[in-house]
């Protein structure tokens, strides 16, 4: 429980309780300090407002030096997540820095929603219709923000 | 890449920020809830998510009834729409119905058909239910049925024309029968068409009863203007037509405008329909949004009452972030805070001031820097429009005229080049042509030679091939011959085998009798030696004699000594023949008869022991035939030697002669064996001569190889000779031997005799002419005997000699007919040889041949390779031609435009010389005004500067402001703020990385502070870069930091 990588996590957790940024929450799962579970709401005048995204964020114990997987539990209709939930995103991946808490990983997803980046798609309907026919994807983004009141 | 998050971060919060100044605090107010509750457990965060789903399912639900009651409001008044369109209708359909109604009742008026009814009837039928089949009915149905009903109706309104057509021409025949009837005097009738000519038939039948010829002329006259009147009414028509055709043209034109218009229209709906589903969109959208802020205002409300409720106090506690004028107005407990923040505002107001001068001074120098660019083209176009004069004046002008001079020179020069290298290329060229053709005429004598030299070479072909051929026929003549000869030489060649075996069988039997003679001579050696013991004792004897000095008893003692020396002799050699014997037992008479008589017998019988044992040698190893002739008497000599013997017989000499017998038996064998072979060689001879002249009969070859066999035979009788010489000189050796020995015992004996002639001398004394004459006689007769038997020796050595030549004859002719054979044998292999050469020739030639003929080909294919080359060096004369000639052409018109261009040059460069001057009255401008813009905009960057300073200076202060304002939002103590900025602080001093340790080490690459370990474990784990600026670092570039 006193590894580098739990302490960490201790800390990141308190700051999130102290200094909640806006839109995102998050908590370790009462057993494992190691797996988080994660809330992102839509941000505002986009088509995901509204909506309410389950994550699960698995760290390690490299942590903070290695970034965590985060995976989206809930549906989500965006060109930068994969069908079984993965986000492809630069910070969580190859430009991972461990200045980054729990609450910047957050935050970034969330402002991802809202700019998402169609030039490297991890889901190419979504990158191809957020492109070509922005209302069909904001139809679309709809559908899936109510499937999220649903799960 | 952190900065980047954090941009990001910041620009969502940023986003957030700006969508709360776009709407201000409602969105604040609805997201605080969240952003307070800090989530300590995952229930607690469930819970908090599913509260927002709840509110916003809530909103939603709302949002939904608000859109039923809309649409709700919508239905009912197309409800109402629907009552007064059904309203409508109806009365339209109690009209149409009432209208069929009186069409039936015209029509049954006016009695027409019964079809008709029907279609009424039904009509009515589907009048009286109407509206419940109009619901009942589908669009295209409904049309389809109106549109029956429509035709119904036209239909019958149709028949209701007829009938009124109908009516109308009753009702003008009835008018016209009513005129006819008034106008029946009259006569003429003014109407037209088939009622009239009635009434006309009428009016004529009237007009015959009471006019006759007057009405004709007025019938004709009447007809005239009828006539006229239709023609003019024609013309009228005809205009008509024409002028309702471009009336026609006309609107055909206006309809096909307004058919564009209408597509035209139609493509502007189709846009304009979009445009209201984008537009409807947008409005769904906007909806949305008010319904949500609707929402939102709604919670605030009730929050502000909430507020006003617990504080009481309206003034005071809405200092959220609406009014914060109001706060300022009447704000008693935060009045510290309030004459902070109107301090603050003050200097904003200062600062606003100073910019708004800034600004204006910026202004002013922008119209200034206006101004000068404008200067500066103006400038521009001025020195674009320099006179020449001006140009012309000026040294670069000059300096360009020098240049075009030599540049002109130098074109003159290259002008010259071009001619004397166009000489060049014409006199290569007539080079060129010259050695195509010199090298044709060698291809010529080439190929001639070639051929020379093939004809030539296949003549020596030919003549090889016919020697070749030749030499082949030679060698097959030759090669039959060979297979010919081969089997009677293998047959000459088994002869001489056969031969060659026989002779080694016959060296065999030499050197037996070699072995034979061997022994005899061994035999001889002993009984000479007994006759040395014999003649020692006889000396003895003698010795006694010459001391005893007795005559009797010494010849009696000789006599004796005679007798028992020839016993001896006769006993010992064992050759001795009977004739010895007889000779001894003569001698023996002889010596009864008289001594000296004995002593002559004696030595006679002694010589022709010698001679006989002479002559049976020789007979027994030599001589075969003379043998025969010598042995042949032996049994007579025998008999007779026994009748000799037979007075006087001893019991020494019958004993003598039973050994002689003895003797004589084994050497008649030996003879015998010599004869049979004797006669085997001869029978051998007398077939090889057959053979000899066998084969003579036969051909040449065949005649050869008997030749050959003859020689072989010579050859062999020569070996035979050879070996009978060798016998021969055996027996010469023996002879001599014995000769020698006889002379031995000769000398002896003649010593003995000598001895004996001393003792008859001394005897002579008393005898001595007995003595004397006995002395000479024996040795004539000793010597003369022998010749006999040489004689007939000497002829058969004669014969064995001419043999012996004949032999060595038919050996040197065997030995040429082999060096014949050999010298042919010899021409075949050169004639082989020969043909191997020829044939090796023929193929040398063959292969020179070949390699002539490619060398032909390569030669011909050369020859092509060079006439191609030839054409294609023709083709690039034509075109280096056309390409001089065009060259020339283009040379011409470059002059022409060099001169042109030259006149030009002059023009431009007076021009050029009056635009210099100007220009550089204008560069000197230039300068000047870049000098002040310089000026200007230095001063202006620096004002620039000092702007941004003093706007960073207004942000630090915005920020002091809106903590303070913080500060006083939160309306908490000091402890607060300070916990707070202990916060802060205590974050500045915490590791970015783990954020657990203090800082205590610093990155010297970029300067950036973390913990120790942080960056040890990113050095250990290879992830070597700043965690925030990414930097890489190496192992000396973190050192540790000592902040206390």
């Amino acid at each position: 429980m006193s590894t580098p990588a739990r302490r960490r996590l201790m800390r990141d957790f308190k700051r999130l309780q102290e200094d909640p940024p806006t839109g995102v929450s998050g908590a370790p799962t009462d057993n494992n300090i190691m797996i988080w579970n994660a809330v992102i709401f839509g941000p505002h005048d986009t088509p995901f407002e509204d909506g309410t995204f389950k994550l699960t964020i698995e760290f390690t114990e490299e942590y903070p030096n290695k970034p965590p997987t985060v995976r989206f539990v809930s549906k989500v209709f965006h060109p930068n997540v994969y069908a079984d939930g993965g986000i492809c995103l630069d910070i969580l991946q190859n430009r991972w820095s461990p200045t980054y808490d729990v609450s910047a990983i957050l935050t970034s997803i969330q402002s991802l929603l809202s700019d998402p980046n169609p030039n490297s798609p991890a889901n190419s309907t979504a990158a191809q219709l957020y492109k070509e026919n922005r209302r069909e994807y904001e139809k679309r983004v709809k559908a899936c923000v109510e499937q999220s009141f649903i799960d | 890449m952190s900065k980047r998050s954090a941009d990001d971060a910041t620009g969502s919060s940023c986003l957030v920020a700006a969508a709360a100044a776009g709407q201000p605090p409602i969105k604040k107010v609805h997201f605080e809830p969240h952003l307070i509750g800090p989530v300590s457990t995952l229930e607690e965060m469930d819970i908090k998510v599913l509260e927002f789903q709840n509110k916003k399912l809530a909103q939603r639900i709302e949002q939904r009834m608000r859109t039923e009651a809309e649409l709700r409001h919508r239905i009912e008044q197309l409800e109402k729409r629907q009552t007064q369109d059904d309203a409508v209708l109806n009365v339209v359909n109690r009209y149409w119905n009432q209208l069929n109604e009186d069409i039936r009742v015209l029509l049954q008026r006016f009695d027409a058909e019964t079809a008709d009814e029907l279609e009424n009837r039904n009509e009515n039928e589907v009048t009286t239910s109407f509206l419940a089949q109009l619901s009942t009915w589908d669009k295209e149905e409904l049309d389809e049925k109106l549109a029956n009903r429509v035709q119904v109706s036209k239909r019958a309104v149709a028949k209701i024309v007829q009938v009124i057509d109908r009516l109308m021409q009753r009702n003008e025949k009835i008018t016209h029968v009513l005129k006819g009837d008034s106008l029946a005097s009259a006569g003429s009738g003014s109407g037209a068409g088939a009622g009239g000519e009635e009434e006309q038939q009428q009016a004529s039948g009237d007009a015959e009863t009471t006019t006759s010829s007057a009405g004709v002329h007025a019938l004709e006259e009447t007809l005239k203007q009828t006539h006229i009147e239709i023609m003019s009414e024609n013309h009228k028509l005809q205009n008509l037509n024409t002028s309702l055709h471009e009336k026609f043209h006309t609107m055909s034109l206006k309809m096909k405008e307004y058919q564009d218009a209408h597509t035209a229209k139609e493509t502007e709906n189709a846009e304009l329909k979009n445009q209201i589903d984008e537009l409807q969109y947008d409005l769904e959208k906007i909806h949305c949004r008010n319904d949500k802020l609707e929402n939102h205002l709604a919670e605030a409300i009730e929050k502000l009452k909430a507020y006003h409720q617990i504080y009481g106090d309206p003034n005071k506690s809405t200092n959220s972030a609406k009014t914060p004028t109001t706060t300022g107005s009447g704000g008693a407990t935060t009045s510290v805070n309030s004459q902070l923040l109107e301090e603050l505002q003050k200097e904003l107001e200062e600062y606003r001031e100073l910019a708004n001068n800034r600004l204006q001074e910026l202004d002013k120098l922008h119209a200034t820097h206006r101004e000068t660019l404008k200067e500066v083209e103006k400038l521009k176009m001025d020195i674009r429009q320099l006179p020449e004069s001006v140009i012309v004046e000026t040294t670069e002008y000059k300096c360009l005229q020098s240049q075009f001079s030599v540049l002109y020179n130098e074109s003159m020069q290259i002008k010259t080049m071009l001619d004397e290298t166009r000489n060049q290329l014409q006199t290569s060229k007539n080079q060129h042509l010259r050695q195509i053709e010199v090298m044709e005429s060698e291809e010529l004598i080439a190929q001639k030679k070639v051929r020379s030299e093939m004809i030539q070479m296949e003549d020596v072909l030919a003549l090889i091939r016919k020697e070749y051929e030749t030499l082949r026929i030679e060698f097959e003549q030759n090669m039959a011959a060979n297979e010919q000869t081969a089997p009677i030489n293998r047959e000459m060649r088994h002869l001489i085998t056969s031969l060659q075996n026989h002779n080694g069988q016959l060296k065999g039997e030499v050197q037996r009798y070699k072995r034979k003679y061997k022994d005899t001579s061994t035999d001889n050696l002993k009984l000479r030696q007994e006759l040395a013991d014999a003649l020692a004792t006889l000396e003895g004897n003698k010795l006694q004699a010459a001391t005893g000095a007795a005559g009797e008893e010494i010849k009696q003692e000789n006599s004796t000594g005679v007798k028992e020396e020839n016993s001896n002799n006769v006993s010992a050699s064992g050759q001795t023949n009977q004739t010895n014997s007889g000779n001894d037992t003569n001698v023996a008479i002889k010596e009864e008869n008289h001594i000296s008589a004995e002593d002559e017998a004696d030595d006679e019988a002694s010589g022709k022991d010698v001679k006989d044992g002479i002559k049976q040698e020789k007979l027994s190893s030599g001589d075969a035939a003379a043998a025969e002739k010598k042995d042949s008497p032996g049994p007579g000599n025998s008999t007779s030697s026994a009748t000799n013997s037979v007075p006087v017989k001893n019991e020494k000499d019958s004993k003598d002669g039973v050994k002689g017998k003895d003797v004589k038996a084994v050497e008649s064998e030996t003879v015998r064996d010599l004869k049979a072979q004797l006669k085997k060689a001869l029978n051998d001879q007398k077939e090889m001569k057959l053979l000899l002249d066998m084969y003579k009969g036969v051909s040449k070859d065949q005649r050869d190889k008997v030749q050959l066999m003859a020689t072989e035979k010579k050859l062999r009788s020569e070996i035979e000779e050879l070996r009978q010489q060798l016998k021969k000189l055996q027996e010469s050796k023996r002879e001599e031997r014995k000769k020698l020995a006889d002379e031995e015992a000769l000398r002896k004996i003649k010593q003995l005799e000598e001895q004996k002639y001393e003792l008859q001398k001394q005897m002579a004394n008393h005898k001595p002419t007995d003595n004397s004459w006995g002395s000479g006689a024996p040795g004539t007769a000793n010597y003369t005997r022998p010749f006999v038997g040489s004689h007939e020796e000497e002829a058969l050595l004669n014969e064995m000699e001419v043999t012996g030549q004949a032999f060595e004859d038919m050996q040197e002719q065997n030995s040429r007919l082999i060096q014949q054979l050999r010298e042919k044998d010899d021409a075949n292999f050169k004639l082989m040889s020969e043909r191997i050469k020829a044939n090796q020739l023929h193929k040398l030639l063959r292969e020179e041949k070949t390699v002539l003929e490619d060398q032909m080909a390569t030669a011909t294919t050369q020859i092509e390779a060079m006439h191609i080359v030839l054409r294609k060096l023709e083709e690039k004369e034509r075109s280096l031609q056309a390409t001089v000639a065009s060259i020339e052409k283009e040379l011409m018109l470059r002059q022409q435009a060099m001169e042109m261009h030259k006149r030009k040059a002059i023009e431009s460069a007076q021009s050029a010389a009056d635009l210099k001057l100007h220009l550089e009255k204008y560069h000197a401008q230039m300068k000047e005004a870049q000098q002040v813009v310089a000026e200007k905009t230095s001063s202006l960057e620096a004002e620039a500067y000092k702007t941004k300073r003093l706007q960073e200076e207004l942000a630090q202060f915005k920020r002091k402001a809106e903590r303070m304002k913080k500060m006083e939002m939160s309306g908490t103590t000091i402890d607060e703020v300070m916990i707070e900025e202990i916060r802060e602080y205590k974050e500045t001093l915490t590791c970015p990385s783990c954020k657990v340790k203090r800082k205590d080490a610093v990155l010297s690459k970029c300067f950036h502070v973390f913990c120790y370990d942080c960056l040890r474990t990113r050095y250990e784990t290879r992830q070597r870069k700043c965690p925030k600026c990414n930097c890489a670092f190496g192992a000396n570039d973190y050192h540790r930091l000592y902040l206390q």
